[in-house]
């Protein structure tokens, strides 16, 4: 089962995507927040990490940051589904490829199924 | 008419504020449907029912914050060529389901193919409004009467013409102004409906208006809807 580490901070969204993904065979760790991600990512290496770049006491963009600062990470794709629409970054294509963020999802539009379909296309071409 | 932007007043941080808010408990509905959809041990009509309810109060609450944005210019709208044709077909492939569901037949009836400015999404997100404020707002399609909902384009003069019309619609000028002029004064802005306020059509007119496009009643073949005026330009169409 391909690992994959789910940062959502709200927790019944979490449980829901959770239980969908599960289900299909994808085996989802579940952080709240940045430094629980960082001590799970740790142990369990994922292949994709699934990030609402919201978080509790945390920027997103710095959590990534942080997270490109192993070595060990450099090359796990992150999947962005949130809240925030990307058009509130002022980031192009390019500088969110160079974070490693290989597609961003708005929450309100993308339903766990469409999220589902990302991932496969994702973890199917991603070599780590 | 008068424009609708001025429906956006001193409280409108606040109210993109409790709209933004209330997208988390509606996606959370929305999600767990999704999830619940694969149990087959509940009832299946129910769950969709929830599903759609919550997905069309989160596309409201969205297309609100855009319009909000929108007036207030806090979102540079970018205008490109578009079709507008492919904009109301795809709105009504959009709408189908739910048309099918509330007893409307969806007709496409897109005469012209002229390329006029806009932006996509948010001329998207105005007319799905309007469709979905049509098909949710009447309560008049009981008994499986069938009704039609005619998302049409046709030349006008110099504009591109697009609306969305119903057979089960009653609107006019009148109407259209006076629930303009009456949307602070009365709880039910629309006589036509009586059980929601027709908020889809005034948040479609303030995302239409941020492009310059006005919202207003309209004909086409006997059927009374909303429709916009798209100006045609000559050189777009050697672009």
């Amino acid at each position: 089962m391909k690992k994959i580490l789910l940062i959502e901070p709200d927790k019944t969204l979490s449980i829901v995507a959770h239980d969908y993904l599960q289900g299909r065979d994808l085996d989802i760790q579940i952080a709240e927040g940045a430094q629980e991600a960082v001590n799970l990512a740790d142990k369990n290496e994922p292949e994709l990490v699934i990030l609402e770049i919201q978080l509790k006491h945390h920027n997103g963009i710095d959590f990534i940051h942080e997270f490109r600062s192993y070595p060990e990470w450099h090359k796990i794709p992150i999947l962005i589904y949130s809240m925030i629409p990307k058009k509130e970054f002022p980031l192009d294509d390019n500088a969110w490829r160079q974070l490693g963020v290989v597609k961003y999802l708005y929450k309100p539009k993308v339903k766990l199924g469409e999220l589902y379909n990302e991932i496969n296309e994702i973890l199917s071409e991603t070599k780590i | 008419m008068k424009g609708t932007n001025s429906l956006v007043g001193v409280d409108q941080y606040l109210l993109k504020s409790i709209a933004e808010e209330l997208r988390l408990p509606l996606i959370q509905i929305s999600r767990l449907a999704e999830l619940n959809m694969q149990n087959q041990k509940i009832d299946q009509t129910d769950i969709k029912k929830m599903e759609s309810s919550a997905d069309l109060a989160i596309q409201l609450l969205e297309s609100f914050i855009l319009g909000v944005e929108y007036s207030d210019r806090q979102t540079e709208i970018e205008l490109s060529p578009i079709t507008i044709g492919a904009v109301l077909n795809d709105v009504a492939h959009q709408v189908n389901k739910l048309a099918t569901a509330n007893n409307y037949d969806i007709e496409l009836s897109v005469k012209s193919a002229h390329p006029v400015m806009g932006n996509y999404e948010a001329i998207k997100m105005a007319y799905l409004n309007i469709a979905h404020t049509i098909i949710t707002g009447s309560s008049k399609n009981e008994n499986n009467r069938r009704s039609s909902l005619v998302f049409a384009v046709y030349n006008r003069g110099p504009k591109n013409m697009a609306g969305i019309y119903s057979n089960n619609l009653d609107i006019n000028k009148n109407v259209w102004e006076k629930s303009i002029n009456n949307f602070e004064k009365s709880r039910q802005k629309m006589p036509e409906f009586s059980h929601i306020n027709g908020s889809g059509f005034f948040v479609a007119s303030s995302i239409l208006e941020a492009m310059s496009l006005e919202l207003g009643p309209s004909k086409f073949h006997g059927n009374k809807g909303l429709a916009a005026g798209f100006p045609l330009s000559q050189q777009l169409p050697l672009v």
